[in-house]
């Protein structure tokens, strides 16, 4: 097979772009450049990210001692209640989507995707329902205060009256239409903008990843749709689903069918993040590519039989069940592990910043890993529930996910965006204060949860020792804090100072790297042959054979050394 | 069958799977109602994609209004093999009615909560937004 390339003088995609192109701030109203838009829900992502963020420092600052210290337990119920919603609907989700969006049509050699207005208009939709969200702390009764879940009854009118909490429903339901289009759109671009030679089983992993995610948007946020209308009817039609003749706890069950395939939905992603960098810092073909796939697969469909671990202390459901399912998650992922490590082992490990990030990020999963099979035993659900050892836990699960594995995806994909590198040194004092702040903030959450301290509360008094510890998380609140500062620092200047990235600064093995940086409108002027899942690594290691190339060290050279003949027989073998 | 289609086909027997387990030892209607939902949409999908391949739009008389909708809303002719050359479906570089839609929706939304002065005008510029949408191609010809 050859590569693929357009003819001399051809304009990109004939007959595919139509109209002019604006400039300045229309341009990036009315794009529908996949590219464009995928920077969108970045930019609105990291911005919900540092809202999140500064909402989790004031209540930190509020439980760094016993006593009420700057913040009325009202506006602290606000503040809880809108940073989960910030953090999982407008940081990570949106987050995910917007790599999705940049990355799924290069790495499939496609000029875009299969539906681009549709693709903006998933933007401002979600952008637009996050501002309905946010708009609850403009009215005078305040932004909705409810838990993130939105439990009724608590989130009924009668206990949570306000206008807030119906923003809150309304921009979630909204958010929910913009991700379930979104999820089509990537799905059918996946399925029928392949570029030739792109078989299922040639997709990047990262693309598998966001197949798997896009399945699980598609059957999941219908059902939290679903439940967020019944709500609405209940607190403004005189409804009673879960009040009066209906039961509160079918909420639970429609909450939880869609909540934890949405852990999925954040997580799997980035595992694709990480099964992308691991093997190019590591110098070395991925181990196990169909495991990933069919580890992918299943974690995916295992996501729909556990929702009700969630709910093991109402005694309304049957725990062995779905413990059982619980526990069974584990082994998809563990292969995962199993997998990244063997790709690593023996490897030439390049530790630049991206690679520190999944790595720290491998290690904080797997931490929140473990204490989710603790988690999954209903003994041990029964004595932390609701404490802060599941804060712990679940911190552990999305930071290592959604922080750590973004951050190293930021790092590895910045020189692809605006064609910049971003500075090493700043880098790596990123993740080391992001990664010693996040262990100093959340590992003694696992001790406060075992003492018995309940999440959400917005005081303790002395008596029960919990000082310490909340002084200790709220030390290592500020550490992540500078760690972000020092992030945005080093993400601004290097838009305009960071050194030229070239196409293929890292020595990647996909095709988003066989085009400029930043890529072209349509992406390609021309592909590589595809005949394996990194066709960019295969036509250089072909090249030295043409040409009488000599691999080339990488510490001096910056460039990536070819892989030694054993390894390659190790890919294939 | 390709994989794709075996990909939706997995997840409504895992569904079938853990859904019957479920029901047996279970015999909860929520979460069983969930299982049967998740494989019927499993189910449709496939079915769905099974009855579009074999066909295009060739049959279907592209300047009738029904195909002027189906190529506005971008199911035209399958996309040629060779993402470099032959004629792709046309596709604006820009267009305002996603935003313009967006904010229509979200309009009509607030309208159900703060009442009808906001749902009607967000319902009169969803439609404006919709035909501007779907007639943007035709238009730009």
């Amino acid at each position: 097979m050859t590569a693929v390339e357009r003819p001399a003088g051809a304009p990109a995609q004939a007959g595919y772009e139509h109209g002019h192109v604006h400039e300045g701030i229309v341009a990036w109203l009315t794009t529908t450049d996949h590219k464009k838009v995928g920077v969108l829900y970045m930019a609105a992502a990291l911005i919900f990210f540092a809202i999140g963020g500064l909402m989790s420092l004031l209540m930190r600052a509020e439980l760094a001692a016993p006593g009420i210290q700057l913040l009325d337990l009202g506006t602290y119920n606000q503040l809880f209640t809108m940073h989960g919603t910030a953090m999982i609907f407008f940081f990570a989700t949106p987050m995910v989507i917007g790599l999705a969006n940049y990355l799924v049509p290069l790495q499939i050699g496609a000029p875009d995707v299969a539906f681009p207005r549709l693709n903006a208009f998933t933007f401002w939709l979600f952008l637009f329902s996050a501002l309905i969200v946010f708009g609850g702390f403009a009215l005078t009764t305040g932004a909705a205060a409810f838990g993130w879940y939105g439990y009724p009854p608590l989130s009924t009118a009668t206990y949570s009256p306000g206008l807030g909490g119906d923003l809150w429903v309304m921009g979630l339901f909204l958010s929910g239409i913009s991700s379930i289009l979104g999820a089509v759109n990537l799905i059918a671009t996946m399925f029928a903008l392949r570029a030739p030679g792109m078989s299922m089983f040639r997709l990047p992993l990262f693309t598998w990843n966001i197949l798997a995610t896009s399945i699980l948007i598609m059957l999941c946020f219908p059902v939290l749709g679903a439940a967020l209308a019944m709500l609405f009817i209940d607190r403004n039609l005189g409804g009673s689903f879960f009040t009066d003749a209906g039961d509160p706890i079918v909420y639970q069950h429609l909450f939880w069918f869609f909540g934890h395939p949405e852990v999925y939905i954040i997580a799997l992603p980035f595992f694709g993040v990480i099964t992308e960098i691991v093997p190019v810092f590591s110098r070395q073909p991925l181990f196990g590519y169909k495991a990933f796939v069919f580890a992918t697969i299943l974690i995916a469909s295992y996501s729909f039989s556990v929702w009700a671990h969630h709910m093991f202390t109402t005694g309304a459901v049957n725990n062995v069940y779905f413990a059982i399912t619980s526990f069974l998650i584990a082994i998809p992922t563990g292969v995962k592990f199993f997998g990244w490590t063997a790709t690593m082992w023996r490897g030439s490990i390049w530790f630049a910043t991206p690679m520190l990030f999944v790595v720290g990020g491998m290690a904080v999963f797997l931490i929140g890993g473990i204490t989710g099979i603790f988690l999954a035993s209903p003994p041990i659900d029964y004595v932390v529930h609701d404490t802060y050892y599941v804060v712990a836990h679940m911190h552990y699960v999305m930071f290592g996910t959604a922080a750590f594995a973004m951050f190293g995806a930021i790092y590895y994909w910045y020189p692809k965006f605006t064609g910049h590198m971003l500075d090493e040194g700043l880098g790596k004092l990123h993740f080391w204060l992001l990664f010693i702040g996040f262990n100093v903030t959340f590992f003694p959450m696992h001790e406060l949860g075992l003492d018995g301290m309940p999440r959400r509360i917005g005081d303790y008094v002395e008596s029960t020792g919990w000082g310490d510890l909340n002084l200790l998380a709220t030390v290592g609140t500020v550490v992540i804090a500078a760690a972000v500062l020092v992030f945005a620092w080093n993400f601004l200047s290097s838009l305009s100072l960071g050194k030229p990235a070239g196409d293929d600064p890292w020595g990647g093995h996909t095709l988003e790297w066989a085009t400029s940086s930043p890529p072209p409108h349509h992406n390609f002027t021309r592909l590589p042959p595809i005949t394996s899942d990194r066709p960019v690594l295969d036509e250089r290691l072909a090249l030295p054979e043409r040409t009488g190339g000599e691999p080339v060290d990488p510490k001096t050279s910056g460039e990536e050394p070819l892989p030694s003949r054993s390894q390659e027989d190790r890919h294939h073998g | 069958m390709a994989e794709e289609l075996r990909t939706f086909l997995r997840a409504g027997l895992w569904a079938l799977v853990a859904g019957g387990i479920y029901l047996f030892f279970v015999g909860e209607a929520a979460g069983t109602a969930l299982f049967a939902a998740v494989i019927v949409a499993a189910v449709a999908f496939v079915a769905v994609s099974a009855a579009m391949a074999p066909r295009s739009l060739s049959g279907l008389d592209e300047g009738s209004p029904l195909g002027r909708l189906i190529r506005a809303v971008g199911f035209g002719e399958p996309r040629e093999p060779d993402p470099l050359h032959g004629e792709p479906e046309v596709v604006p570089l820009a267009s305002p009615w996603p935003i313009v839609t967006a904010a229509a929706l979200v309009i009509a939304g607030l309208g159900l909560v703060f009442g009808a002065w906001l749902l009607l005008p967000g319902i009169a510029l969803l439609v404006i937004g919709g035909i501007g949408w779907l007639t943007q191609l035709d238009r730009v010809g």
